[in-house]
């Protein structure tokens, strides 16, 4: 036979694609996780009451915000399984190497974090729906115009690759070595134990994003942050033996 | 199969003294083209490499000969070289095998030639 | 053209060594059976052809490059065997189809008739599959993928003898259309060795010999008679295998090195003379101990 060429980023595409296929099973859990997290919506996530001898007020907070959280959890998750050992051996079963197997991989995630951002932007708008045909009325503060619906979007989906990329880099820490699965979780739980409750540096880890004002500073710091996560992710792994 | 491949002989070897054999019986004539390495390898389930080994034995010995690009094929003396060679090894080998038997088995010159007559008149009997 | 080149090549994990400088080359379009026990290395080796693994220390080169993290390697290399891990989510059909997209040379029609030919549906899991069939569904994707260099470890594990039989055929013929490069491993030599150019046999990571098949089969003669006699035959010669039965006959796996001559008056003088079948010999210079398991028994 004869010899075939090829390169870095054919390969990728082809990798990407064969993932899309083989992973739709990513989405659907997706799916479950959100329409789940839709139900403990109803639940309302907030309530408060007053009451006099003339007056009952009940206040009930409804909050799509649920379904960003769950699909947040979704994120971490789901990129940490894909650096698991059965997902990195069945690329090796093909054509790839460490690189492109891992930008596949990169790739396909942020594919699903699109498509996790939009579907949980959506299902806040489908929780108001529900609430409006349930109890009618006025519904304060519900008007939605496109543009911030975009900004929604742009702003759960940056978070997603966020987690993602955190998630992502994580998963190839622990397959580093055997011992990482234990060493991970007592560093995590030993770090949360020596700051206390009131620590500084968590609060402004997450203030570092969650107060950020304008949407292009947003955007450019979780960009930053996730390449540099993915980055150290490829770089760590890429001595990395597969199918021992 | 005609050739067995569990027979302890070298798999080129027993290819070699097959075509032989079908050469003596006429199954090829003089200047007709024999198997290719690969119908070779094909008909007996067995390397190429293997069957182009066979088929170079017999080349070595002028049994067939090469033309380029076409193949090989049966050469003018192949039947007279593989009944000398014949004569000459297998049957010589055969005959010595058959002294040292008779030889353990304390059979007399005359006893085994005896032997040998009857079997050829019965030979000759039954065709 | 040298397909793989190793030079002192050796993979140590922890402190065993899983193979221990082994030098050797492989020419383009031959088929090379790996032959050893198990443990004694095979999967190793082939993992780090395949860029799977990393050696230690020496020299690895497959198509002239390092296999490790080599995209060239990578897509004219196909390594097979039945660990090999595929996406739960797709059916076989789905597989064979995503084979295609990474292999240039994938021969869709060739391996749409074998998956009919073996009975295999279009919606089955490879997941599903049971060992025999699983092995089949991998060694089909090893043959339509036409790869320069198609390794295959173990390739018939499960397979039932009518299903070997017909895959060892359908390699055959594929080979003899599309020659290429094949590197099959197997503890037994005999079921592959019509098969094979030629034969790699390895001991506790060693290499033993790197041969063709017909020098293998001429490699060694055996001997049966009286033990005396045999003795003397056999001095200065390499034995591989010693047994003695009833009183007095002893019979030799001893290499092949003897005039003619001598051989004829060995046998006028009694001595059985017959060759040594390959898988025999290959058990002989593969045995961890010069006795084997009657040693076990053998106290005194």
């Amino acid at each position: 036979m004869y010899l075939t060429e090829t390169n870095v980023l054919e390969t990728t595409k082809i990798l990407y694609k064969y993932k899309l296929n083989a992973y739709l099973n990513a989405l659907s859990a997706l799916m479950f996780v959100q329409i789940l997290a839709l139900f403990f919506s109803f639940l309302g996530v907030g309530s408060m009451g007053f009451g006099s001898s003339t007056v009952n007020l009940q206040v009930t907070t409804y909050s799509g915000s649920m379904v960003i959280v769950f699909s947040l959890m979704w994120a971490f998750i789901i990129s940490i399984t894909m650096t698991t050992k059965p997902y990195r051996n069945s690329d090796f079963s093909f054509v790839t190497n460490r690189v492109t197997s891992h930008l596949s991989s990169i790739a396909f995630l942020i594919t699903a974090c699109i498509f996790a951002g939009v579907t949980s932007m959506l299902m806040g708008l489908l929780l108001k729906v529900i609430m409006y045909f349930r109890f009618g009325g006025e519904i304060i503060g519900s008007h939605v115009g496109v543009t911030d619906l975009f900004i929604g979007i742009s702003g759960t989906v940056f978070y997603l690759i966020l987690l993602s990329s955190l998630g992502y880099f994580v998963g190839v820490l622990s397959q580093l070595h055997k011992m990482m699965k234990f060493i991970l979780p007592i560093v995590f739980f030993g770090l949360l134990f020596v700051w206390g409750p009131n620590a500084k540096l968590p609060s402004e880890i997450v203030s570092f994003f969650i107060h950020e004002s304008s949407l292009f500073l947003f955007i450019l710091k979780v960009v930053g942050t996730s390449l540099l996560f993915y980055m150290v992710s490829i770089l760590i792994s890429n001595r990395l033996e597969v199918r021992q | 199969m005609i050739i067995k491949l569990t027979d302890s002989k070298p798999i080129y070897i027993q290819i070699a003294e097959w075509l032989e054999t079908e050469i003596l019986s006429e199954n090829f004539k003089t200047d007709e083209k024999i198997y290719s390495q690969y119908q070779l390898a094909e008909m007996l389930n067995i390397n190429p490499a293997t069957a182009a080994k066979g088929l170079n034995v017999l080349v070595d010995e002028k049994i067939l000969y090469k033309k380029r690009g076409l193949g090989m094929f049966v050469s003018i003396d192949a039947k007279e070289i593989i009944l000398t060679k014949r004569k000459n090894e297998t049957l010589k080998n055969m005959v010595n095998e058959l002294v040292l038997e008779a030889e353990r088995l304390h059979v007399r010159e005359d006893e085994l030639f005896q032997m040998i007559k009857t079997t050829i008149k019965q030979r000759e009997e039954d065709v | 053209m040298n397909v793989i080149e190793c030079k002192e090549l050796s993979k140590v994990y922890g402190n065993t060594n899983a193979i221990e400088d082994l030098s050797f080359t492989i020419e383009e379009n031959k088929i090379t059976g790996l032959i050893g026990r198990n443990g004694a290395g095979k999967t190793t080796l082939l993992k780090i052809l395949a860029g799977y693994l990393h050696k230690s220390t020496g020299e690895v080169n497959v198509l002239t490059e390092d296999p490790f993290n080599s995209l060239k390697v990578s897509s004219n290399m196909i390594f097979i065997d039945d660990q090999m891990t595929l996406p739960e989510s797709l059916t076989l059909l789905e597989i064979l189809h995503s084979a295609k997209m990474f292999y240039k040379n994938w021969d869709m029609d060739l391996a749409l008739r074998l998956f009919r030919y073996f009975s295999f549906h279009d919606n089955q899991l490879h997941g599903s599959l049971s060992k025999g069939m699983r092995s089949t569904f991998n060694a089909i994707v090893g043959l339509s993928a036409r790869c320069k260099l198609t390794i295959l470890d173990e390739p018939t594990t499960g397979m039932d003898s009518s299903v070997r039989k017909d895959f060892y055929r359908a390699l055959l013929k594929e080979y003899i259309d599309h020659p290429r490069t094949i590197i099959i491993s197997s503890h037994l030599l005999n079921e592959i060795e019509d098969l094979l150019e030629d034969v790699l046999l390895i001991k506790e990571g060693n290499l033993l010999l790197h041969k063709s098949v017909d020098e293998l089969k001429e490699m060694a003669i055996g001997l049966k008679g009286k033990s005396n006699v045999i003795k003397e035959i056999i001095q200065g010669k390499e034995v591989f295998y010693r047994n003695t039965v009833g009183k007095d006959t002893t019979y030799v796996a001893v290499e092949n090195s003897f005039p003619n001559e001598l051989l004829q008056r060995a046998k006028e003088n009694g001595i059985e003379i017959s060759s040594v079948p390959t898988d025999d010999l290959c058990v002989y210079l593969t045995n961890r101990t010069k006795g084997g398991i009657d040693d076990v028994f053998n106290r005194n």
